[in-house]
């Protein structure tokens, strides 16, 4: 509060200066511009207030609540301690297997933030989660102006023994990672160790959470993949296309950068063709022409046709990224490997491809951002992500027409990871460009 | 070393060792690889479609383009269901850039203001432009669409409602009421402007109007450069232009334009520019949304330029104006200008959204075709060969302009 006291009070000091140097014409412009900004702000604030509070008939949000964030996941018996944890009773059927998932990506989480000895991730699941548990709370005073707004946020209620058992997941894995590091000597091997143990964790975390949802037969029952829904079904299509596209964008920007003339022609294509065309057209394409490609004997289930979608859309984008930051390598580094005995492919995993990401982390960062608001257009192809939801849930016959209700809902989720990735990779770059001068640990 | 019993053995591993060891064998073997690989899959891709095609008993080419269509298109008053599947596609075609273009006129300038209050140094307009910028950009333009689609322009009053704006009290034509401007669910009515008789005499003054300007400009800058003081030449031109247009206007008379006013009753607009909610929400999707990331750019072109700039360009006497004119805006440009193409080109792309509110767009369009003809293939094709030969214009364009204003450095 007080820092934003002090940058107001500075800028009214400015202010006041520049009115000085400029004269009165433009002091009176600035008092023209400030009214109409104020009134601008009154007219949004007031309508918008007034329909959020009033007007919106928020029960829409309350009653579908497990349709935005598991879709028609089903129901499954939970062994004995697990049906107790997460659902209160013991042997109980319910949803718990996108909680328990949720559990195990906040441990891999917690984990590999500890080992790596920072906050990260973490910070951000715990800051949203938390938020999600402080809802309910905010309802007692928020029911005194709107009781319809009271309810929707005391509908976040029923799930807080499962939030909290991920915070306390989180939370457990991050001092069982910080411990490990500070116990472990502070030696080249180690630290390389805990760099895979950071990656594993990581790895362990996204495994376990998949097979919690998809199914392990015959251990685990399996779930098909049409049943998953909502939020959960939009953060799996974002993380898999994610994971996938990155290392396939890397190979083709140095596919791009090759010296094997048929190589580059082949990646040119792709990603110049790729990146002119729309990615409704592309999704559209996967949805049609891989029955064709792979054979119209096999099912592709519609999950995996937008993955393929968005990964065959966002590789492209990524590669010239990718090859941006390639550039900015310098000769001398590829000379200096070289000198030193390093092949090619060690001179470009260990030497340029790290230098070349680290300078390109805003505009990866940035294109992770699109896909992630991109993944909404695979309403296409027939999946019930969060807009999917939406336009379903405004289709009930109980709720219809609250389609604005359910659209600002979802564009509310989207808005916050979107904000939150950004906020992170700016802070992941602070922190790299600082550990570059200070060459610490990291 | 190799001497073995086994001879052919001997000479095959020979020819590898000779592949493998010396760098020019091992670039033509990785390049065949790939190359293999990469014709394995298109195989595979080219035989599926085959098979498909087979299948469903169509015969690969253009000719079924020719075919009479057989369905209408809401956005198009000269497309009828007699038409060929070509009109179909061309319809499409016309109304993707009747949005982009439209869309890129009305998001540059918008976007413009937003990076200008964001850096205006007030810091209530700057704090709302970073409030819509951040608003803008965090959510999926998807959503957006249709919250524009659904939640505003289908939500507006209906025909029998319509909200009207009529200065000079409107009144009535027999076809129902007559106004200025129209908002309902069924859209926006504007007034129309119908060339008359005399109209190609407008646009020649324009044409020979903006010749006479470029001469008046140059003219200026060569007295200016020959006997000092300031040339004023955009004022002059301006003038000169002016004067032209205005004098063509008054020689034609009333014949030049007609404004055709629309009408609104119950049931239907009459007259007049109609604007469906389809067309409407596009567009203002499309211009909220863009102007967010052109107002990123614009921001971005400005601050790249250094303090000491401006600093210098005060200290020579320049005027604020003149500071922009001659020392900012150059400079920026440079830096603007390739962005800001490509979020053109975006908007154009995602102008490809249409597909979801119902817009008959090239996409859209052309889906219908695929649809009723089965030639997904051919119609897939032509649609990824209309948005390339976009992209690659504009990038070509790009790379004019790139090298124009490159600095020259000595």
């Amino acid at each position: 509060m007080k820092s934003v006291m002090a940058t107001w009070s500075a800028e009214w000091v400015g202010l006041r200066r520049q009115a000085q140097i400029k004269g009165p014409l433009w002091a009176a412009g600035q008092v023209i511009l400030t009214v109409a900004a104020l009134w601008l702000i009154w007219v949004v604030v007031a309508g918008g207030s007034r329909w959020v509070l009033e007007i919106a008939r928020w029960e829409v949000i309350s009653a579908n609540l497990r349709l935005f964030t598991v879709g028609r996941y089903p129901a499954t018996e939970a062994p004995v301690i697990i049906g107790f944890a997460l659902l209160g009773e013991a042997g109980g059927s319910g949803v718990w297997r996108p909680a328990a998932a949720l559990i195990a990506v906040s441990a891999g989480i917690g984990l590999a933030d500890g080992l790596g000895g920072r906050r990260g991730s973490s910070a951000f699941i715990a800051k949203a989660i938390g938020l999600l548990l402080v809802l309910p709370i905010v309802a007692v005073p928020v029911s005194v102006f709107s009781p319809a707004v009271a309810d929707l946020l005391t509908a976040f209620s029923s799930g807080r023994a499962r939030l909290g058992l991920a915070i306390a997941a989180l939370a457990i894995g991050w001092l069982v990672g910080r411990q490990v590091r500070t116990a472990v000597p502070d030696t080249v091997l180690w630290t390389r160790r805990l760099r895979f143990a950071e990656r594993a964790a990581w790895a362990l975390g996204l495994v376990g959470a998949l097979i919690l949802i998809a199914g392990f037969e015959p251990w685990l029952e399996a779930v098909p993949s049409a049943r998953w829904g909502g939020l959960l079904l939009t953060l799996i299509l974002a993380a898999a296309s994610i994971v996938l596209s990155f290392p396939i964008g890397v190979m083709l920007a140095l596919g791009r950068r090759s010296t094997l003339p048929l190589v580059r022609l082949i990646c040119v294509t792709y990603i110049e063709v790729i990146r002119g065309v729309p990615l409704v057209t592309v999704l559209y394409m996967a949805s049609l022409m891989l029955p064709l490609v792979i054979g119209q004997e096999i099912r592709l289930p519609d999950v995996l046709k937008g993955i393929a979608g968005l990964t065959v859309f966002a590789s492209a984008y990524l590669a010239e990224d990718v090859r941006g930051g390639l550039a900015a390598v310098g000769m001398g580094q590829f000379e200096a490997s070289k000198a030193v005995g390093l092949g090619t492919f060690a001179t470009y995993r260990l030497i340029v491809l790290p230098q070349a990401i680290r300078a390109v982390i805003p505009a990866v960062a940035g294109q992770f951002i699109s896909l992630f608001k991109d993944t909404s257009l695979v309403v296409i192809i027939g999946l019930r992500e969060l807009l999917g939801t939406a336009r379903n849930v405004a289709s009930q016959g109980e709720f219809l027409g609250l389609f604005r209700e359910a659209l600002v809902f979802i564009a509310i989720i989207y808005f916050f990871f979107s904000l939150t990735m950004s906020r992170e990779s700016r802070k992941l770059e602070a922190r790299l460009s600082a550990g570059d001068q200070r060459g610490g640990r990291e | 070393m190799r001497t073995g019993l086994d001879s052919r053995r001997n000479e095959r591993l020979a020819f590898f060792d000779m592949m493998l060891s010396d760098e020019r064998g091992r670039r033509a073997v990785a390049q065949v690889v790939v190359g293999v690989v990469v014709l394995l899959i298109l195989a595979r891709f080219a035989l599926g479609i085959a098979a498909d095609f087979q299948k469903q008993g169509l015969t690969p080419g253009f000719g079924f383009l020719s075919n009479t269509a057989g369905f209408g298109i809401s956005e198009s008053r000269s497309f009828t269901e007699t038409d060929s599947y070509w009109q179909a596609f061309r319809v499409g075609l016309e109304n993707t850039l009747r949005v982009a273009i439209l869309g890129i006129f009305l998001a540059t300038p918008l976007g413009a203001l937003i990076a200008l209050s964001r850096l205006s140094g007030n810091p209530i307009a700057s704090r709302i432009s970073a409030a819509y910028i951040e608003i803008f950009r965090n959510t999926p333009l998807l959503v957006q669409l249709i919250f524009w689609y659904q939640g505003v322009l289908l939500r507006l009053p209906g025909l029998a409602d319509a909200i009207t704006w009529s200065p000079g009290g409107g009144g009535d034509s027999g076809f129902g009421e007559i106004t200025w401007l129209a908002l309902s669910q069924k859209g926006m009515a504007l007034p129309r402007i119908i060339p008359g008789d005399g109209s190609w005499a407008i646009f020649a003054a324009v044409v020979v109007g903006g010749v006479v300007a470029a001469v008046v400009v140059s003219w200026r800058r060569r007295r200016s450069a020959t006997n000092g003081g300031r040339s004023f030449g955009f004022a002059f031109a301006v003038v000169a232009w002016a004067a032209i247009v205005a004098s063509a206007w008054l020689a034609v008379g009333r014949g030049a334009f007609e404004l055709e006013l629309p009408t609104v009753d119950r049931f239907r607009y009459g007259g007049g520019t109609i604007l469906n909610p389809e067309y409407s929400a596009l567009l203002i999707g499309l211009v909220a949304y863009t102007a967010a990331f052109i107002a990123e750019v614009v921001r971005g072109g400005i601050q790249s330029v250094s303090g000491g700039q401006f600093e210098a360009g005060r200290a020579v006497g320049l005027s604020e104006a003149q500071l922009l004119r001659h020392v900012v805006l150059p400079q920026a440009l440079r830096v603007i200008v390739p962005p800001l193409t490509n979020q053109y080109l975006n908007l154009t792309k995602n102008s490809s959204l249409a597909i979801y509110i119902g817009f008959p767009d090239l996409f859209n369009v052309s889906l219908t075709i695929g649809n009723q003809t089965g030639q997904f293939v051919i119609v897939t094709a032509m649609i990824m060969a209309v948005y390339l030969a976009l992209s690659l214009l504009s990038s070509m364009a790009m790379n004019l302009y790139s090298r124009r204003v490159r600095l020259v450095e000595r």
